[in-house]
């Protein structure tokens, strides 16, 4: 409680104070650094599985050789830019550290600190016995001490010095020893921290004084005002300004208002091409922001020039033009995420179709299909149609050299490139879709429902294969305690997609499927798009072509073939009543022009358990039916018993070995 | 910063300060000054702030294009004043703009759930948040405003008034869509790349 206040002349504590200040600013900077370190390499890290990396290696290789120079100097670019912010942190990491060690050096070398150290009164340290040492111990050890320095038993040759000193190490014993044994002291002790009792206290300021009293005390006044007053306000109005300006979905607010506007403004009776959402998309705040000097129709023309690869604009930058087309990307996800929110379908399908058509610079015609694939001569293949042949599993029912002569392209290498890229472009195809709720039969009311769809990855090569070639078990939906738990974890275990073919678009792109779900009933979306970017396209290998193999023979082996399975949350519970809902559902690829998937789902909402049909005719099978569900019930119990008993025995073991070595 | 350190002078100095108190005369008005010139500091700018508040509200966009039937209207009205204009022309202007009035409200009403939902969501900003609640408010101003002018016009015609511009903006609707069929032809064509005759049949 005194009421002066001492600076901190011997700089005892302010160097703790810089210290601590360091630290809480380095050590989380740090740790974020090392863990983006991390991060960054599980992000470009490649694809595990071997056969999904060499179907990737196929087409990267022919995109890349496509590839325009000036594309792969901007995609460096952009490289770059990263990387140098990179450097500027990890610059001030390191200064950070430097100045840590500087003060950490000058702390350990400041005599003043040492000394204030010595003061602190420690009694088993002056009686040298430990800390957890019992009362004989202490006793003994205070009775060594004494006789060693009691007053009475000192040399009478000593110097007054030491022998002042050697009574005043006595009377520390003393005290030490007292204040472990005697009531009322050790209570002074524990509470105090010193035997005597309450000591005073001191209040300074841990600042050197040449700081305060001195010249440059008006400075410290001043950062202080500039600390709190200018640079905190300025920084935290700016991260508010920047968390205010952008919406989750990562566009900037102005951006996602006019995006709105054109949505409310739109009337049902017009309609909807990929011209109108380019038209609203060149109006888009980002453009202005990154080129205030251009317009909204500078922006649309570079836009529907890059769709029909031609140069007519007159902006000569190309890195300006790849930046507004590679833009697109997240200004069209954020029109898609509004787009399901106003629940409009139409917009929603033709924002993803648009974005393809950005992706792989072909305008949105019925041949688009075709025109996506590399080395297509568009006038010959237009001049030269006799068959509408729209899209890539049409083309695959004529041999090669025909077509050859359909595309164009008399080069047999380019040829064998094409035909690559067409046949690894994966298609879909839909062998079961319906509605789960983990751990029922059947969906009962006011369940949470989820969509599976079972799919078969497949090339436009290969012949189709119905979905009753594959066994009933091979669509079942897996029962173990894992996939019950969290059902979407299946999708998770898939490896990467790869990248796509896509060598007009700035940045390499990974392919992605987006699935929308909506009522059939008012043909209306119901929720946010789900965006699946892991998907095993193994299939796309398998040698099945259809201009070869005629038939499905015995040789068709079911196994062979990978199913995926998709799966989309549902936003709402299932109906309170029981009935038929029926949905639609929508899986599109942001990539390529290929068979999307349309197709209607029915939600069949039962509360009473599931009844065999056949109960009454075929006892025997539904017997056997019944005692498979037993045996497989009994495995899981098995399993899950197995399970916990693993962990007990395992238990037991440390336990018992930690037994054995106690005694 | 403290810590238990064996310097007794703490002790002293309380003492010492102790023994001189200065003691300073200080006005009545002083007080008076002070919470004068406080008050009335955060009387302006409270003033300030709401002013330019309301001058960033006027100036946020309308959510809906031009409004055409209030331009109209308000054009015949201030031509009415130099040279009078059919009262029969006024009406019709006017049941016009009433009848977009009704369109605007019903597309607010509809959209009201999937704007929430938006701006819960985080994918609308603040300032479309503030946007809305405005349109909505001068909507319901509109429409009051033409009910007004109603009145004005012919006593009485309030009830009528209301139906009937219900009516044409469901005729306006259903006009709309049956006048875009022909556009939707030529667009769908053009999508499609399909030939068509001159009896608009489709070139097989």
């Amino acid at each position: 409680m005194a009421l002066n206040y001492d600076y901190d002349e011997t700089s005892e504590t302010w160097p703790f104070f810089l210290l601590t200040l360091l630290l809480v600013i380095l050590v989380p900077l740090t740790l974020s650094q090392v863990y983006s370190l991390f991060n960054d390499s599980i992000d470009s890290q490649e694809i595990q599985d071997p056969r999904q990396r060499s179907i990737e290696r196929k087409v990267e290789q022919i995109s890349d050789s496509h590839t325009e120079s000036s594309v792969w100097r901007f995609r460096r670019a952009f490289g770059k830019r990263s990387s140098k912010i990179w450097q500027k942190r990890n610059i001030v990491i390191i200064v950070g550290w430097v100045l840590v060690a500087m003060v950490v050096q000058s702390i350990s070398q400041n005599d003043s600190i040492q000394d204030s150290r010595t003061v602190l009164f420690d009694p088993y340290e002056i009686l040298g016995v430990s800390a957890s040492a019992a009362d004989r111990e202490i006793k003994s050890a205070y009775r060594k001490l004494s006789v060693k320095f009691h007053p009475d038993k000192l040399g009478h040759d000593l110097a007054p010095e030491a022998r002042t000193k050697m009574e005043e190490m006595y009377v520390q014993i003393t005290k030490a020893y007292e204040s472990l044994t005697d009531e009322n002291v050790k209570e002074n002790y524990l509470r105090y921290g010193h035997p005597d009792g309450p000591q005073s206290t001191s209040h300074g300021i841990a600042l050197p004084r040449f700081l305060v009293d001195g010249a440059a005390s008006p400075l410290v006044v001043l950062s202080y005002i500039v600390l709190l007053a200018l640079i905190m306000p300025y920084f935290v109005s700016q991260w508010w300004s920047r968390t205010q300006a952008y919406t989750n979905k990562g566009i900037h607010t102005r951006t996602a208002s006019h995006f709105v506007d054109r949505l409310i403004n739109y009337k049902p009776s017009e309609v909807i091409t990929v011209e109108l959402i380019i038209h609203w998309l060149s109006e888009a705040y980002e453009f202005e922001l990154l080129y205030p000097n251009l317009t909204a129709d500078d922006f649309e023309q570079i836009l529907l020039d890059h769709i029909n690869r031609r140069d007519s604009s007159k902006i000569a930058d190309t890195n300006a033009k790849y930046r507004i087309v590679a833009k697109c990307h997240s200004l069209l996800h954020g029109l898609l995420d509004i787009a399901c929110g106003f629940r409009n379908t139409d917009i929603a399908i033709f924002t993803i179709e648009t974005f393809k058509c950005i992706v792989q610079a072909v305008p949105h015609t019925p041949y688009r299909q075709i025109l996506q694939l590399p080395n297509v001569n568009k006038t010959r293949f237009l001049e030269g149609l006799t068959d509408e042949v729209h899209t890539v599993g049409k083309l695959f029912t004529y041999d090669d050299k025909k077509i050859g002569q359909m595309l164009g392209i008399d080069d047999e290498d380019l040829l064998k490139e094409t035909l690559t890229v067409a046949a690894n472009i994966p298609q879909l195809r839909v062998l079961k879709a319906e509605f789960v709720v983990p751990g029922e039969k059947q969906v009962t009311p006011l369940s949470t429902p989820h969509i599976s769809v079972k799919v078969l990855v497949h090339s436009a090569k290969q012949r189709v294969i119905p979905a009753d070639k594959f066994p009933a078990e091979m669509l079942e939906e897996s029962e173990d305690f894992e996939h019950q738990r969290d059902p979407f974890v299946i999708m998770e275990q898939e490896p990467l997609i790869p990248y796509s073919y896509a060598p007009y678009f700035p940045t390499k792109r990974r392919n992605a499927f987006c699935c929308l779900v909506g009522l059939q009933k008012d043909g209306k979306l119901i929720q946010t798009p789900v965006v699946v970017q892991k998907l095993s396209l193994v299939n796309l290998d398998k040698d099945l072509d259809k201009r070869t193999v005629k038939e499905l023979g015995p040789s068709f082996k079911p196994e062979e073939w990978k199913i995926a399975t998709i799966k989309l949350p549902l936003g709402q519970q299932a109906p309170a009543e029981n009935g038929d809902v029926y949905f639609r559902v929508i899986i599109k690829s942001t990539d390529y022009f290929t068979t999307d998937l349309d197709f209607s789902i029915c939600m069949h909402v039962t509360s009473a358990p599931v009844q065999e049909p056949q109960e009454v005719e075929e006892d025997e099978e539904t017997e056997n039916d019944s005692a498979e569900e037993d045996e497989e019930e009994d495995d899981d119990e098995e399993g899950s018993d197995s399970d916990y008993s693993d962990i007990d025995t395992d238990t037991e073991v440390e336990e018992d070995s930690g037994k054995v070595k106690n005694t | 910063m403290s810590s238990y350190q064996g310097d007794a002078h703490g002790n002293s100095t309380f003492f010492e300060t102790e023994e001189h108190v200065e003691t300073k005369i200080v006005s009545v008005y002083t007080p008076l000054i002070y919470s004068a010139i406080l008050i009335l500091s955060l009387v302006i700018f409270g003033s300030q702030y709401r002013k330019r508040r309301i001058a960033k509200m006027a100036e946020l966009p309308s959510i809906f294009d031009d409004n055409d039937a209030r331009d109209i209207h308000v054009a015949l009205k201030e031509l009415n004043d130099e040279q009078p204009v059919h009262e029969k022309v006024l009406k019709a202007a006017l049941l016009n703009r009433g009848a977009e009035a009704i369109r605007r409200s019903f597309k607010m009403k509809e959209l009201e759930p999937q704007i929430n939902i938006l701006y819960k969501n985080g994918s609308i900003g603040e300032d479309y948040w503030q946007r809305y609640q405005n349109e909505v408010k001068l909507i319901e101003l509109e429409f009051k405003q033409t009910l007004q002018e109603a009145q004005e016009i012919q006593p009485g015609w309030l009830q009528m008034f209301v139906v009937v511009a219900k009516e044409i903006c469901f005729n306006q609707a259903l006009a709309r869509r049956y006048n875009s069929i022909l556009k939707r032809k030529t667009v769908c064509a053009e999508e499609w790349e399909l030939k068509l005759d001159n009896n608009g049949r489709l070139i097989e």
